[in-house]
């Protein structure tokens, strides 16, 4: 039996014939490996025995939400896609607030993984147990934001989360992100992955329930956290600058700011990018990711 | 004036653990299907919480009204209700609500009972974008201005 809030169950999808598998995850695997993070890199390192081509067909992409996700639990709610990196040349994995990872839940999956390379661009369409393979040629060349919408159009279902790259992507670039309902798996390049595997997008649309052990227990503590939360004073700053709360420390404390792809650990220029500077000039709203009462 | 959930778009940052909590508290399990508060999101920007008004600018389509066998009505506190015993799950009022938060679960129409008195959604909203509060009428038409765009 899976612990409560897992389904117990894989979704294996292979682009080459197109065909796609249930599989049972494997009992031991929740005490050793627990879940999201923890299963994408057992998946890898079992599938990638020496070294694999980046953009190949036989590079694996594993999509995990975070075991927390569609949980009670704010901060939770965090989806990874894990792979070879085009940039690094290996493990590489990119975290996302995207609703996909509570969505991929909902539809009955602890995990996903892409394997293959579709003949034709293609998208993915999951729809709890059924997987459909649709043809992308009429999207290919879109952006992010034009392709998620166009598919939710298409599918007839505005609550559908997608997962999309752009042109960027499409065209290999070593960074390319993969992006969902505006929020970015951004590092390793794997939307250049993506795009070898002319996978232009991933639509996901779940009706199952996850159910925490304790409901009721659960639901306590979300109220006990919100409460906490909205008294600390940190909380109010960081929901003012976001992560970007800790950009001079970053440069000034710990010279650890990427600048000029790592030749340098602190931007001189940095004043005109911290959010101390431009929230309070241009920010419209705070958007959260899924599940999370701590936005942007 | 009947209480209900009073949604602050501005404020709202689409996170969605009024669902989680409004679902758990209800049903045990954790999934939007069975939340009788739902969000809309459009683009970056907007985030909308659609919650039960309790029948204020409902107007013709006010599920008490519309329901065909009257199994929908006013408890003492003033909350709006459904009865499940006489409901016959024919979604006339699932079809008709104007703020889209009836759902029709197993056969049966739900929504929106105010968990007793003591809201729950409201309790897990860090943004302030549900209040529980009287019906303010200016804030639904803003509400119902906003759904034609998102819903």
């Amino acid at each position: 039996m899976p612990p409560a809030g897992m389904s117990g169950k894989m979704l294996w999808i292979d682009l080459s014939k197109p065909s796609y598998e249930i599989r049972d995850v494997p009992e031991e695997w929740y005490e050793k490996y627990l879940g999201g993070n923890g299963f994408a890199t057992k998946i890898l390192f079992d599938m990638v025995k020496e070294r694999v081509e980046p953009l190949s067909a036989e590079n694996p992409v594993v999509i995990t939400p975070g075991v927390f996700n569609a949980l009670p639990v704010p901060t939770g709610g965090k989806c990874q896609i894990t792979s070879v990196s085009p940039l690094t040349g290996t493990f590489s994995d990119s975290t996302s607030g995207s609703p996909i990872g509570a969505e991929i839940k909902h539809a009955g999956y602890d995990a996903l993984v892409i394997v293959g390379k579709a003949e034709r661009p293609t998208y993915v369409v999951i729809r709890n147990e059924k997987v459909e393979f649709k043809d992308a040629t009429p999207l290919w060349g879109m952006t992010t934001h034009d392709t998620q919408e166009e598919i939710r159009r298409i599918e007839g279902d505005r609550r559908m989360i997608v997962a999309s790259i752009g042109p960027a992507g499409e065209r290999l670039v070593r960074f390319a992100c993969v992006d969902s309902d505006h929020r970015q798996f951004g590092r390793g390049g794997l939307g250049a992955v993506w795009g070898y595997k002319n996978l232009k997008a991933l639509a996901v649309r779940g009706t199952l329930s996850v159910r925490p052990k304790d409901p009721r227990r659960a639901l306590e503590l979300l109220k006990r956290w919100t409460e906490t939360m909205k008294e600390s004073p940190a909380y109010r700053d960081d929901t003012k600058y976001g992560t970007g709360e800790f950009l001079e420390w970053m440069n000034r404390e710990r010279g650890t700011f990427p600048t000029r792809n790592w030749r340098e650990g602190v931007f001189k220029e940095r004043e005109k990018i911290d959010p101390y500077y431009w929230a309070p000039r241009y920010s419209i709203k705070n958007k959260a990711c899924y599940g999370c009462c701590k936005p942007v | 004036m009947v209480k209900s959930i009073i949604a602050h778009p501005e404020k709202c940052t689409g996170c969605k653990l009024c669902e989680v909590a409004c679902a758990l508290y209800h049903h045990g399990e954790v999934n939007p299907l069975l939340a009788y508060i739902q969000v809309y999101r459009k683009g970056v920007t907007v985030d909308l919480p659609l919650a039960c008004t309790q029948g204020v600018d409902c107007g013709e389509n006010f599920c008490m009204e519309v329901c065909p066998t009257g199994s929908i009505t006013r408890d003492p506190s003033g909350v709006v209700v459904i009865n499940k015993e006489t409901c016959i799950g024919c979604r006339i009022c699932y079809q008709r609500c104007p703020m889209k938060v009836i759902q029709m679960i197993d056969g049966k129409a739900y929504k929106c009972d105010l968990c007793g008195g003591d809201p729950q959604c409201v309790k897990v909203c860090t943004a302030g974008a549900i209040e529980f509060a009287e019906a303010d009428q200016e804030e639904i038409k803003r509400t119902k201005e906003l759904m034609k765009e998102v819903v």
